[in-house]
């Protein structure tokens, strides 16, 4: 039932926004709500954000979001006068309450409230006051999700699962799969629509403004010199001198202000980390398991769109920890280690790198299950796995359709694989690296360039055509010799100290004819464990430069990243190393062995 | 100097930046046209759909360039003086036409535009219609729709290594 009278749209979103997030703040506080059941600072938090919201709500009219956050802040009230304890039940009533308040602004957002059966929650917002429970939130985690959702005509149970009960409350729920999954994914998505506005650090642009003064200064000698150089009046050595120095500071001013302007895009991973301490709860009570999540480095700054895109590749991650990592408290404890199974989520700067880390003390992958799916799956021979090292074993997992799960879990192994994720990260310029010890644990590594935009480039030339390489993936180069080079059945290797690379010639990909036979240069390109070689005809040096995105016309094309404008103004075509060793593994059909297992001559 | 059909008080005038294609001439309104540019540095991106020239350097953006000339299935051969780039935004895009000849701007009664009747080269989904000017018959194409199928086209072919 909506009350809203016609409303200013502008108005409408800040209050999207500001609700949104305190929502998920509230999320992170009630998290730590159960294990600080004391802490006054906490539920003063959590009041002080339902009461917000409460009072918005009002003045838009929102009377849904008003009941039920009125209700809901009711029961922090008593909490914090510390009349009642914190006790399992009280929790999940109020994460069921934040968790309706999120589809109703998502509603709000899409175009409108509707109309809601509150009463149950309501009933049981109040209920969970006036009992008191012998459970307290030390106890040990809620019982299994029952399949049938709760009735509202039942006696109220000690413990009401998020989704079970929700799915009774709001028509516009989406049909709950794996129980308790459905809501942590739908709060997810309503923060997300919010993906174009950001917080900018006024001193940054101050200094950006700043700076904007200092062109306009250069703009006005520039303008002043230009006269000069009409009227013939100066000496054309003075004003060639003039100009020089203009260049220059103009050179200064420029970079300065695309740092800076870089800089502003940048905001605290925070906002991605903060929805895991919610949803590792989640999962893990689904589960059945006993998790700790530590999260480290949340002010670590990252440009705004990695931020969007890291966020589906991370969960997946965590999740993945959470499912087959992660054993049961009891095989836990049968093998000597805690029950509780700790997730550790961390960021930290190294150096022009982002790096995320997602680290499990959980089973462990087992890499001969690994070898076996690939010898299985057709993807490598018996003989050529014994040449293998671990890291280059561990890598099979990012091939796409690979999921050593034996049940397709509801929650990771829904086809979205590690080949998804090492294509998003492909997509930030990143890369996603595997470590794993059986019995102790696993722990994924993710880089991520500190910006998106600014790419130091190696140049090459193939016949007439430049192109880019991005120089984080080049490894070396190498002169070499058409006596190096060996056919192999389907491609060409290239016999490198006692190393055998697949080898690409740019001709073939783009459907052109080879570059010469002759001798070459032959870029070394890296990711991960693999290698290949790149033929080309000369390197042309090292530049740093503005990667652009290209026209989506051009997205099938494979091997091409983006575009570059030169400095004479060209558009010069940046290649994807991945998307090269794809196509170079592709044609020989080989993952990267280290030495050749017979003799490697065709 | 722009022709203007004799119209009656009024009546609503569409303007059209005309283009030629081959011996065809074609219309485009005017309000679609961002600007008209020469021929300048182009670079051909290999692999792409055949209808793609390459893509330029338009002030810092880099934008492709499309061929009517083969998107309509005509040869297209190396560009002389009078080859253009029409700039166009389509589907929040911005991209070039590369035609033969950009004419003048002209001003058509939009009560002499007709639906398209049989046309030879010219795939009939892509014309909005046809607008009669004196003895000239100028195609008024439908560039939304031009490219919303060569988007799909693009999208669909597969490039094996």
């Amino acid at each position: 039932m909506s009350n809203e009278m016609a409303q200013d749209p502008a108005l409408v979103e800040e209050f999207l926004l500001e609700s949104e997030e305190l929502l998920e703040r509230m999320d992170q506080d009630m998290v730590l709500l159960e294990s600080h059941p004391q802490d006054t600072e906490i539920l003063n938090r959590i009041f002080r954000a339902l009461h917000t919201i409460k009072g918005t709500s009002g003045f838009l009219g929102y009377e849904p979001l008003v009941r039920l956050s009125h209700q809901a802040e009711d029961v922090l009230n008593v909490l914090r006068r510390g009349e009642i304890h914190v006790t399992r039940r009280i929790t999940d009533a109020l994460l069921q309450s934040r968790d309706q308040l999120g589809i109703m602004l998502n509603d709000v957002r899409q175009g409108g409230l509707k109309t809601y059966s509150l009463d149950a929650l309501l009933m049981e917002l109040a209920e969970a006051q006036n009992q008191e429970d012998t459970r307290n939130s030390a106890d040990a985690p809620a019982p299994k999700p029952t399949s049938k959702p709760l009735r509202v005509v039942e006696a109220p149970t000690p413990t009401l699962e998020p989704s079970a009960a929700t799915a009774v409350l709001s028509p516009n729920d989406p049909p709950s799969g794996p129980q308790g999954v459905a809501q942590p994914e739908v709060a997810a998505k309503s923060v997300d629509a919010s993906a174009h506005t950001l917080r900018v650090d006024v001193g940054k642009l101050d200094e950006l403004v700043n700076l904007i003064g200092e062109l306009v200064l250069e703009r006005n000698r520039l303008t002043q010199i230009s006269r000069d150089l009409a009227g013939q009046q100066e000496d054309p050595r003075v004003i060639a001198e003039a100009l020089s120095l203009s260049a220059s500071r103009l050179s200064f001013i420029t970079d300065e202000l695309q740092t800076t302007g870089l800089k502003t895009r940048m905001v605290p991973i925070e906002t991605v980390f903060r929805k895991f301490p919610r949803l590792v709860r989640d999962v893990a009570n689904s589960l059945g398991k006993e998790v700790d999540l530590i999260v480290r480095g949340e002010d670590t700054e990252l440009d705004k769109t990695m931020v969007e895109l890291i966020g589906d590749p991370l969960i997946h991650l965590v999740r993945n920890s959470l499912d087959h990592g992660l054993e049961m408290p009891d095989r836990r404890a049968a093998n000597g280690k805690p029950r509780k199974g700790t997730i550790r989520l961390e960021a930290r700067q190294e150096g022009d790198q982002i790096v995320i880390s997602i680290r499990d003390d959980g089973a462990g992958i087992d890499p001969d299950r690994i070898v076996r799916k690939a010898i299985e799956k057709g993807l490598v021979t018996a003989e050529r796995v014994r040449s293998l090292s671990r890291p280059e074993i561990l890598d099979f997992i990012f091939l796409p359709g690979f999921s050593t799960a034996e049940t397709i879990s509801n929650l990771s192994g829904r086809g979205v694989g590690m080949d998804v994720v090492r294509t998003n990260l492909r997509k930030m310029n990143g890369t996603v690296q595997l470590e794993s010890e059986m019995g102790q644990g696993t722990t994924v590594l993710l880089r991520l360039p500190l910006t998106l935009a600014i790419l130091p480039v190696l140049l090459v030339r193939v016949r007439e055509d430049v192109y880019a390489l991005p120089l984080r993936s080049v490894v070396e180069t190498a002169r070499i010799q058409r006596q190096e080079v060996h056919k192999v059945e389907g491609g060409e290797i290239l016999h490198l100290r006692d190393r055998i690379l697949p080898l690409l010639r740019l001709g073939r990909i783009f459907h052109q004819p080879d570059s010469s036979d002759g001798d070459g240069r032959a870029v070394i390109l890296g990711l991960g464990e693999r290698r290949v070689a790149l033929l080309v005809d000369q390197l042309l040096g090292q530049e740093s430069t503005v990667i652009k995105p290209l026209s989506s016309l051009f997205h099938n094309i494979a091997c091409l990243a983006g575009a570059t404008i030169s400095g004479d103004g060209r558009v010069r075509l940046v290649l994807d190393p991945a998307g090269i060793l794809a196509a170079a593994e592709g044609s020989t059909r080989l993952p990267v062995p280290r030495l050749p297992a017979h003799g490697a001559h065709a | 100097m722009s022709a203007t059909a004799t119209a009656r008080v009024g009546e609503e005038l569409l303007q059209l930046v005309s283009f030629r294609l081959e011996d065809e001439e074609f219309g485009l309104e005017i309000l679609r046209v961002q600007e008209i540019i020469r021929i300048q540095q182009l670079t051909r991106v290999p692999a792409s759909p055949d209808f793609i020239e390459g893509v330029i350097n338009l002030r810092g953006r880099i934008i492709p360039v499309i061929s009517l000339r083969r998107r309509f299935g005509l040869v297209q051969g190396p560009p002389d003086k009078q080859t253009r780039i029409i700039v166009v935004e389509v589907n929040k895009a911005v991209l070039g036409f590369m035609v033969d000849a950009v004419s003048e701007v002209l001003r058509v009664p939009a009560s002499t535009v007709e639906p398209p009747p049989r046309l030879g080269k010219v795939e009939r989904e892509y014309v909005r219609g046809v607008g009669k000017l004196d003895n000239r018959l100028l195609i008024l194409l439908d560039i939304d729709r031009l490219m919303s199928r060569a988007e799909e086209e693009a999208c669909a072919e597969v490039v094996k290594d």
